[in-house]
């Protein structure tokens, strides 16, 4: 689709018509502008507003047909002088300016961003190496206190079945008695040092977290940089009135000029053929 | 050259032509990092100066003129590796100073190694320029008609070929006297004066792509009537003190070849005195000097052409080229012709500058797609 066929809301046939005149108009009348100098264009200019005030006005005054193809003339070339200078209507120095400045505030977010995942990953690092020393310390301590609690248990539990003779009934409920309590306490123990490796583990998991959402924010902040990279490149050039491959429309002399081009193209690959061989 | 012959010649081709194929731009470009655009690219690589003209509106030129630094401190007192056109002429004394196209096409037949190497590169990096100046956007094909001189060789072409792919996606070469006469629709039976500094392209257009028996390439141009000048002032005023640059500059601004020409009054230094001079005799014949060549070459494409178009095709002589630009020079060859010929007709071209540039533009962009994607 060339750039002048852009889709249109429906419309009436002769509508359709009209419209499909212009764009010839416009697409003959493109073929031809490329070629004629700046005078002659104003000229055609100045030509075309007072054919066009005329028509709409009648008759008109010279002095104001004069003045108004002057300022058409100085607005046709303020828009081209802005049209070949802007980009989305913004001057190219100003959106140039904008972009280095969302690259350099990307930047910073992006060091930023870096600076803290070095921190949050040195943290959990040593973190994980204290936590590792503080859980086997507080198992050892908890093996330790265990032990001595276990015994004084025993001490205890023996002073009072002492006391209550040596019947095999007295005897097997002392057995009893003394594993329930041991293992109760034991079981107690155990649920203490778990509960600590869960805290522990919450907090690496924690750090995991925010490990992983600065990283995922150091890439969206790189991508962000490599687009505005392509921005500023793209945008630096002037865009080419063409949106796709055009070749030769028909019109006067097509033919000829199909085999001109023809004869230009063999021309050229005779001649890629020859630098090859 | 007969003309019907031509047509018959060409039947099949053109039949093959009627639809080319038409691809998008996506899809001939996989890729997908140029999908927003077409850039057409016209340039006019001459002796004296490089012209652009490109599909987005800019319009450019450059005199052929490259240099690069001599030394370290040149380079950091420039603050750059190479410099072109007039800034590269007026600081030629710190810097390997290069007008590639010398001789209408790239200089690589004569000197030592060094130069031949040092004229490709210039050449090259001017070509890079001349693409650069014409501000293509990244997003988009880069298509560019490249117009040579007639006489090219194909160790030049090919030197183009390989700066022009550097920067363009797909390059193709043609004719520079064909490329003025296809810029203004002006394909049947007519001649084409191209005049450039180092040559003047003499061209026969009649319908078809014009054969080699239909050029004639003469080194009567700019260079030769600086030369002249030089000559004719150094015997005129033999105290004036000048360098070729300096005639250069003096002609572009008073050639004339009309007995009523404005006096050219001008300033030379004679022992570092400004002093003027009155050169409008020297001048004159100076630039009158290539119109009988000139002529002459008109006269032998004309004689050898189909008698029934002769005469069709004296008048319709198209005179184009920074040459040109000497005023009233279409009214001298017009004298010329009449005298030598019986007679003619001279149509000077609007644009000087931008006559070849506007031509290749336009063949770029009447090219089908598919020969484009065949040279990428």
């Amino acid at each position: 689709m060339s750039v002048h066929d852009v889709p249109t809301p429906a419309k009436s046939l002769a509508q359709e018509d009209e419209s499909a005149r212009k764009k010839e108009m416009i697409r003959e009348s493109g073929r031809s502008l490329r070629h004629i100098g700046e005078a002659r264009l104003m000229a055609v200019i100045a030509a075309a507003v007072r054919h066009a005030v005329k028509r709409t006005f009648g008759e008109t005054r010279e002095e104001q047909l004069v003045k108004a193809a002057g300022i058409a003339q100085r607005g046709f070339l303020h828009l081209l002088k802005n049209n070949g200078k802007s980009v989305r209507g913004v001057p190219v120095s100003d959106f140039v300016k904008e972009v280095e400045e969302s690259k350099r505030r990307i930047l910073k977010q992006r060091e930023q961003a870096r600076k803290e995942l070095e921190r949050v990953t040195g943290e959990l690092s040593s973190r994980r190496e204290q936590m590792a020393a503080e859980r086997d310390d507080f198992i050892e301590a908890k093996r330790a206190d265990g032990v001595a609690f276990d015994s004084r248990l025993l001490d205890k539990l023996n002073e009072l079945f002492d006391g209550m003779g040596d019947s095999p009934e007295i005897t097997e409920l002392r057995g009893m008695v003394t594993q329930i309590a041991i293992s109760s306490v034991q079981e107690e123990r155990g649920k203490a040092v778990e509960d600590k490796l869960a805290d522990h583990d919450a907090e690496v998991a924690n750090y995991q977290r925010r490990i992983e959402k600065l990283t995922n924010s150091l890439s969206r902040t790189e991508e962000e940089i490599k687009r505005l990279a392509q921005m500023k490149d793209v945008e630096g050039g002037v865009a080419s009135i063409y949106r796709t491959v055009q070749g030769l429309c028909d019109g006067e002399d097509v033919e000829q000029k199909q085999e001109m081009m023809t004869a230009i193209f063999e021309a050229n690959l005779e001649l890629r053929e020859k630098v090859v061989a | 050259m007969s003309k019907k012959n031509n047509e018959n010649e060409n039947t099949e081709t053109s039949e093959e032509m009627k639809e080319p194929t038409s691809t998008s731009t996506t899809q001939s470009n996989p890729g997908g990092s140029k999908e927003h655009g077409v850039l057409y690219l016209g340039i006019d690589l001459g002796t004296s100066r490089t012209s652009v003209s490109a599909s987005n509106g800019v319009r450019e030129t450059v005199a052929s003129y490259v240099g690069y630094p001599k030394d370290v401190v040149s380079r950091k007192l420039l603050k750059r590796d190479v410099l072109f056109g007039d800034e590269a002429l007026d600081k030629r004394l710190s810097l390997e100073f290069y007008r590639p196209l010398a001789h209408g096409v790239i200089d690589c037949s004569e000197g030592d190694k060094a130069d031949v190497k040092g004229n490709l590169r210039a050449a090259r990096d001017l070509i890079a320029e001349i693409i650069r100046r014409s501000q293509p956007r990244k997003d988009e094909l880069v298509y560019a008609v490249i117009g040579v001189p007639a006489q090219a060789s194909i160790h030049n072409k090919e030197a183009i070929i390989k700066a022009a792919k550097e920067t363009v996606d797909s390059v193709m070469l043609c004719s520079e006297p064909f490329s003025v006469a296809y810029g203004l629709d002006m394909l049947d039976d007519v001649l084409v004066i191209d005049i450039g500094a180092g040559t003047t392209d003499l061209c026969r257009m009649h319908g078809t792509m014009p054969e080699e028996t239909d050029q004639i390439t003469v080194t009567y141009a700019g260079d030769f009537v600086d030369n002249e000048l030089t000559k004719l002032v150094q015997e005129s005023h033999p105290e004036a003190q000048f360098t070729i640059n300096m005639i250069k500059s003096i002609k572009e601004k008073h050639s004339n070849v009309s007995n009523d020409m404005p006096p050219a009054n001008i300033e030379l230094p004679v022992n570092g005195k400004p002093t003027p001079f009155d050169i409008t005799n020297e001048m004159r014949t100076a630039c009158n000097a290539i119109v009988p060549p000139i002529v002459e070459g008109l006269g032998k494409l004309v004689a050898s052409f189909d008698p029934e178009f002769q005469e069709r095709l004296k008048n319709r002589v198209l005179l184009a080229g920074g040459g040109s630009q000497i005023k009233n020079l279409d009214v001298a060859i017009e004298e010329y012709m009449k005298s030598h010929l019986g007679g003619g007709k001279v149509l000077r071209i609007e644009e000087a500058m931008y006559g070849g540039a506007n031509g290749a533009l336009k063949i770029a962009h009447d090219m089908p797609e598919e020969y484009w994607e065949k040279l990428k």
